[in-house]
């Protein structure tokens, strides 16, 4: 009885055990696939960020070379010949500023004048089950290219004598009000005080970026960037053809009349491409009428005559842009632009890596309404000269009774296209997390100025189409 | 009999078990290394782009020239595992539109041997990463 009482207690003791072995296996086998499979996302998610990357790298390229599609989307593949990786990015490009000002992407991200955002989501779609990794950054710039905040910006030095009379003028309304400093928000601290009629002070900015002139605020100044930043040739909006960039710089090989003056008189429009020209020239007495378009002058110009321009948009979306390959001398009763918006003409000094000063000088009566842009431009206004509008170059020498006038109209004009100045811009954020499925992590990391503040959009994807 | 059928289960579950779990710890092992390599070649990817050409971060350009190792020490483990990555930059545009060149960057990382390979048992031991970069202004061959 007792034997048979005993007999199976060893097979369900085995049994018991076993099956207490095979689940403690069971749970370390779980634990061990849990791993897995967070090292296989783990790994997806990189491969998709990289992705995304790829696709930010892509909107930079297709930005510098005029090739965004007009809806703003771009997609393209990691790997030639591999469609397992993919980037999709969405670019709103609102470097000009207007007109429907500020621009909203469709995940409610304000798109300020002067900015490109972008959206890059990279998918790993190798992963199984559909279980698909995103990723998603965007990069912006801002004023890390021309926009005159100020009646002049000088990264050498920027030097006032005399009496110098500084009014803010806004040529779309046409209303004069006295210019107020504006913190540049770079750095806040003001190196020096210039009372604006003491004369023969003058403020060496050194490596700092703040200058403020004077308790009657007759102007205000600053450094936008460090002297660090060289601006190059590829820098300057614009300046490439691209249809011919071998012809880099394009003064070097000028296209037509290298040796004959322009006529001082009616230059036609060049249509797409950029007039190339030994020299304006517009003696006293003269003058000469630009319609929108490029225009490039190799040696510079002189104009003691009137140099004007013909509206053809009264948003003035289509400026006269004037690119120098030498100096610029107003003198005598010059007249450029009178009276009309600082806009309307843009003067870029181009750079071909040199070190000599690029002049642009006003003297006598001469009255200059438009910008001035140039790593190297070094501007000097004397006597009764009358400065309208905005100045951003090496550096700036106000005296003698000259005005320098800043046209409040620029202040959220951006000028030019985006070129390496803005794209220094475009930052590569490291996303914060990695999301599955349908969702999607952005960043949005905007440049201001020297901070990086990083903005979390709600989930979303861009759906406007980007105004490009 | 019972006895016999007994100790039967017991060992062929003991077997079961410790196989499963050797197995179990290879592939755990494995997930270690893995993630290492994955750490290390986004850090060389990430350098190599910002690096730029023609060396990429690596001490000296040209082919074959873009390789390294480094010895880590995982968690848990006694002695240092050596990581070896290569570093291959294939250039996929140049066109003087734009300004710039594109370049595939893909980095390879590899453990216990001297090149990326299989093991039995245990399939690669390696991981790759890849990304493009527009380098502007470059205009090299």
């Amino acid at each position: 009885m007792t034997n048979k009482m005993a007999r199976g207690y060893a097979l369900i003791t085995i049994l018991l055990l076993a099956g207490f072995f095979m689940t403690v296996a069971g749970a370390i086998g779980s634990e061990v696939i849990t791993g897995l499979h967070n090292t296989r996302a783990r790994q997806s998610g990189s491969t998709a960020r990289f992705a995304a990357y790829a696709g930010l790298q892509h909107a930079i390229l297709a930005i510098r070379n005029s090739s965004v599609p007009a809806d703003g989307r771009l997609e393209g593949y990691l790997m030639p010949g591999s469609s397992h990786v993919s980037y999709a990015v969405y670019i709103i490009n609102n470097t000009d500023g207007s007109p429907n000002n500020p621009i909203y992407a469709s995940d409610g991200t304000e798109v300020p004048p002067g900015t490109i955002y972008c959206v890059a989501m990279g998918v790993d779609g190798s992963s199984t089950g559909g279980d698909v990794a995103l990723h998603a950054m965007s990069g912006t710039i801002s004023d890390g290219r021309p926009i005159l905040k100020y009646a002049a910006f000088a990264d050498h030095s920027l030097k006032i004598e005399g009496s110098v009379e500084s009014l803010s003028i806004d040529s779309a309304t046409a209303s004069f009000t006295e210019v107020s400093p504006q913190p540049n928000g770079i750095q806040n601290t003001p190196i020096t005080q210039v009372a604006a009629d003491t004369t023969g002070d003058s403020g060496d900015l050194g490596t700092n970026r703040y200058l403020e002139v004077g308790s009657g605020v007759n102007i205000s100044g600053s450094i936008h960037r460090p002297p660090s930043l060289a601006l190059t040739t590829s820098n300057l909006p614009n300046v490439v053809d691209l249809a011919n960039p071998e012809e880099i710089p394009r003064y070097n090989s000028p296209a037509t009349s290298q040796n004959a003056p322009p006529p001082p008189s009616q230059i036609p429009s060049p249509g797409q491409d950029t007039a190339v020209y030994s020299k304006l020239d517009a003696p006293l007495g003269t003058e000469v009428v630009l319609q929108p378009g490029r225009y490039f002058f190799r040696d510079g110009m002189d104009i003691a005559g009137t140099l004007s321009t013909i509206d053809t948009n009264p948003d003035n979306s289509e400026p006269v842009v004037i690119f120098l390959g030498g100096d610029a001398t107003l003198a005598d009763t010059a007249r450029v632009n009178l009276g009309k918006s600082a806009a309307n003409i843009q003067i870029y000094f181009v750079d071909d890596g040199g070190e000599d000063p690029l002049k642009f000088k006003m003297d006598g009566n001469s009255q200059f309404f438009g910008t001035v842009v140039g790593n190297r431009a070094e501007g000097e206004i004397c006597g009764q000269a009358e400065f309208y509008g905005g100045f951003l170059g090496r550096s700036m020498t106000a005296s003698g009774s000259a005005k320098l006038v800043y046209d409040q109209s620029l202040h959220n004009k951006t000028l030019g296209a985006a070129a390496n100045w803005g794209l220094n811009g475009i930052t590569e954020p490291q996303p914060e997390k990695v999301l599955n499925g349908n969702q999607l992590a952005k960043m949005y990391v905007q440049s201001v100025k020297n901070k990086t503040v990083q903005y979390k959009p709600s989930i979303g994807m861009p759906k406007n189409n980007p105004t490009m | 009999m019972e006895i016999m059928v007994a100790l039967g289960v017991m060992a062929v579950v003991t077997l079961l078990v410790v196989g499963t779990l050797a197995r179990l710890l290879n592939t755990g092992g494995k997930s270690a290394h893995q993630v290492a390599a994955m750490l290390l070649a986004q850090e060389i990817l990430e350098t190599s782009a910002a690096s730029g050409p023609p060396q990429w971060g690596f001490p000296s350009a040209g082919a074959g020239n873009l390789r390294g190792e480094r010895s880590l020490r995982l968690p848990g483990d006694q002695s240092d595992t050596l990581f070896q990555y290569k570093l291959d930059a294939i250039r996929l545009r140049k066109s003087p539109a734009d300004l710039g060149t594109v370049t595939q960057l893909t980095v390879t990382v590899w453990w216990w041997g001297d090149e990326p390979k299989s093991r039995a048992e245990l399939g690669r031991t390696s991981v790759e990463l890849a990304r493009t970069v527009y380098v502007r202004g470059e205009t090299g061959p």
